[in-house]
């Protein structure tokens, strides 16, 4: 083990950080059970309460949260059949007819054991994954960062659920909203109609807190007054620990594969677990010699959906820090976070900040196997939550999402922002424009700016961005991604004639 | 025309006063490139997707009345003639109304927040949204006071004691 590694190990075990990532997962595990609170809204519940620590109990906080979150939301899908994340999605399929065969404890077992060993497994390429490409990045010009971005809101615009279209329009809408206040070459104004509160242009925590926060509260109320809150009843857990272990081993296919699932779905930007664990669980399904017994509660699902489910988060921590680039909506606030604590995210970040970026991938490494323990001990505390009022939760979310708005700054003036985008998202959700590609665009805008003009004002050529091989590349790529997602919707919408039948699009991710 | 017609024009009414705007952007001198020029390429970009967004509507639009005119009216099961009356389920404003609630007060919050105070402030809106939002019986004003009055105390408490962040002051 060499210098970094050992600095951050021993900090990560240290009470400064432990303690702080303990109450992350704690955190996680509740927010992640509590059917309607994602890992996106208790990750932003976190966030205020980080300001002021240290960088890296921040963030290890942050993971925390991250990882707890995904194993909370599968206690609450095996035991009550309703995911508690949208991450948990596939896990009520077979976990869920298991509990009612009268095996609680095995369902909810698998599948936190399955995550240990997805997330273990998933460390190893979240590590050298993110040095290698973060070497990479650093030989980048401005013209491939330039395409690089483009590529990513192109992926990010084509894989949203519903329209390709709208998923376009909400990246440029995110884009625009950058270009209001200073322009980041010269510091003129833009579009600030002389209002000088508008100068400093939208934080981008208020528009993502604002846009997530209300759109997947809103969401949740309405759902909930059609199909109403959820029920939970004692049951026994206890389970043989070994058992179900060696079960887990004995179908390492399954694990393995599903690990990669969840690495790739994460490293894609923006794209949460709740598309990890479905694809997943789908691949299972179609590798299996008994594709009929899915469903009925057999362990393959469980162990595809929370091992891909944990290594999704591996994932998106991969384009985090190699690229500054969020995976999904979680990691998005995490690179808020590290914004706020005055450190650039991107390709030199782990170059610059050894001893941040190791504690990092060490932090995460701890909240993994921390989550069995917490859990473990937090099991009956998880069944009494889930049926936390919602009439209760939403007023104390919002007041914690306006608080950690208004110290951003300490601006009153950021919580109009939270509120207006709040309204923005839920009709955008309504509307059925995704919001990840929003989101996006706005973590995205000046950086797009900067080296879009850098690299004109260099070279004045604009052929350049398709004749270096790198950026071509990533441009061809934007392009055929831009026309697979044309073809998939059109050959979706030969399949089903009927435009209007399409279901109620879903908020956000994870 | 739907909905994605009507924002596809909202949009390209939007970008066309957004783009009359980018003239009013002082223009340093000696640039080949002024700081107009990237919200202008943005500008056209919305533009063609959101008059896409237009057209793509429209033809869904007559495709859709094409087939309605061809076919005769289908009745889902439960609300064909003389079938019996469908389940009642919550009507658009009782689905709505939560959530309407939920945007109005928030609004008022944020604005009383500096007149009020943050405690106050705080400990008026969590008690009031908790009221709306839970079941109307008179053992909730109680637990919708408490909850409010401890929302309040206790991020007071947290933020401002071991965080050190200063909130709104106003009345308290």
């Amino acid at each position: 083990m060499s210098g970094p590694w050992l600095d951050a190990a021993v900090a990560v075990v240290s009470p400064p950080i432990l303690v702080p990532l303990a109450v992350g997962v704690a955190a996680g595990l509740l927010g992640g059970a509590i059917p309607g609170i994602t890992i996106t809204l208790t990750v932003i519940l976190v966030l205020p309460f980080t300001f002021g620590m240290d960088p890296l109990q921040g963030l290890a906080t942050m993971i925390g949260v991250y990882v707890g979150g995904e194993s909370g939301g599968l206690v609450t899908a095996s035991l009550l059949g309703i995911p508690g994340t949208p991450s948990a999605i596939a896990t009520t399929f077979d976990g869920y007819p298991m509990t009612r065969r009268g095996e609680p404890g095995r369902a909810v077992w698998l599948g936190i054991w399955a995550g240990l060993l997805g997330g273990l497994l998933a460390g190893i390429p979240l590590v050298t994954g993110a040095l290698t490409l973060a070497r990479l990045a650093l030989s980048f010009g401005p013209w491939e960062y330039f395409s690089l971005f483009v590529l990513t809101l192109s992926i990010v615009s084509g894989l949203s659920e519903q329209s390709l279209l709208k998923g376009l329009i909400s990246a440029t809408v995110g884009l625009l909203v950058t270009v209001i206040g200073s322009d980041p070459m010269m510091g003129v104004a833009r579009f600030t109609f002389g209002a000088e509160a508008l100068r400093s242009g939208f934080p981008f925590l208020a528009v993502l807190i604002g846009v997530y926060a209300f759109a997947q509260l809103m969401g949740e109320m309405e759902r909930q007054a059609r199909a109403g809150a959820a029920e939970a009843r004692p049951v026994d857990l206890s389970v043989s620990h070994l058992q179900v272990l060696r079960e887990i081993l004995r179908q390492w296919g399954n694990l393995v594969r599903s690990t990669l699932i969840g690495l790739w779905i994460g490293v894609l930007p923006a794209v949460g677990g709740s598309a990890a664990n479905v694809l997943a669980y789908d691949q299972a399904k179609k590798a299996s010699r008994t594709p009929e017994r899915f469903g009925t509660g057999i362990p393959d699902g469980i162990v595809a959906s929370e091992s891909a489910n944990n290594a999704n988060i591996a994932g998106s921590l991969v384009t985090m820090m190699a690229f500054g680039i969020p995976g999904d909506a979680v990691t998005a606030v995490m690179l808020g976070a590290l914004i706020i604590h005055g450190i650039a995210p991107g390709p030199t970040f782990i170059a610059s900040r050894p001893h941040l970026a190791y504690g990092i991938f060490a932090a995460y490494f701890a909240a993994t196997v921390l989550t069995v323990l917490v859990e473990a001990g937090l099991l009956r505390l998880l069944l009494r939550v889930v049926r936390a009022p919602l009439h209760l939760l939403v007023p104390i979310i919002l007041v914690l999402a306006a608080v950690g708005t208004y110290a951003l700054n300490n601006l009153v003036a950021n919580v109009w922002v939270l509120f207006a985008f709040g309204i923005v998202g839920y009709l955008m959700v309504k509307t059925g424009f995704p919001l990840a590609p929003l989101v996006l665009g706005v973590i995205l805008g000046d950086q797009i700016e900067v080296n879009l003009i850098r690299a004109l004002m260099t070279e004045p050529n604009p052929l350049l961005f398709v004749a270096r091989p790198l950026s071509g590349l990533m441009l061809a790529l934007a392009v055929g991604s831009f026309a697979l997602g044309v073809y998939q919707q059109r050959r979706q919408a030969r399949a089903r004639p009927a435009p209007d039948a399409a279901a109620p699009p879903t908020a956000g991710t994870g | 025309m739907g909905w994605d017609g009507v924002i596809g024009l909202l949009l390209l009414a939007a970008g066309a006063a957004l783009w009359r705007a980018a003239g009013e952007i002082p223009q340093p001198p000696f640039l080949p490139l002024g700081p107009d020029f990237y919200p202008r390429l943005l500008l056209g970009v919305l533009a063609v997707l959101a008059a896409a967004l237009v057209v793509a509507d429209l033809r869904a639009h007559r495709r859709a009345s094409g087939e309605r005119r061809t076919t005769p009216p289908q009745y889902p099961a439960d609300l064909a003639p003389g079938a019996p009356a469908p389940p009642k389920t919550p009507t658009a404003w009782a689905r709505h109304r939560r959530v309407l609630w939920t945007y109005l007060l928030f609004g008022v919050y944020v604005a009383l927040m500096p007149v009020l105070g943050f405690r106050l402030a705080t400990w008026a809106f969590v008690g009031l949204l908790t009221w709306v939002l839970g079941p109307r019986t008179p053992s909730q004003v109680a637990v919708s006071l408490a909850a409010g009055l401890a929302t309040a105390l206790l991020t007071h408490a947290i933020f401002e004691t071991s965080l050190r962040i200063l909130l709104p002051r106003g009345l308290w």
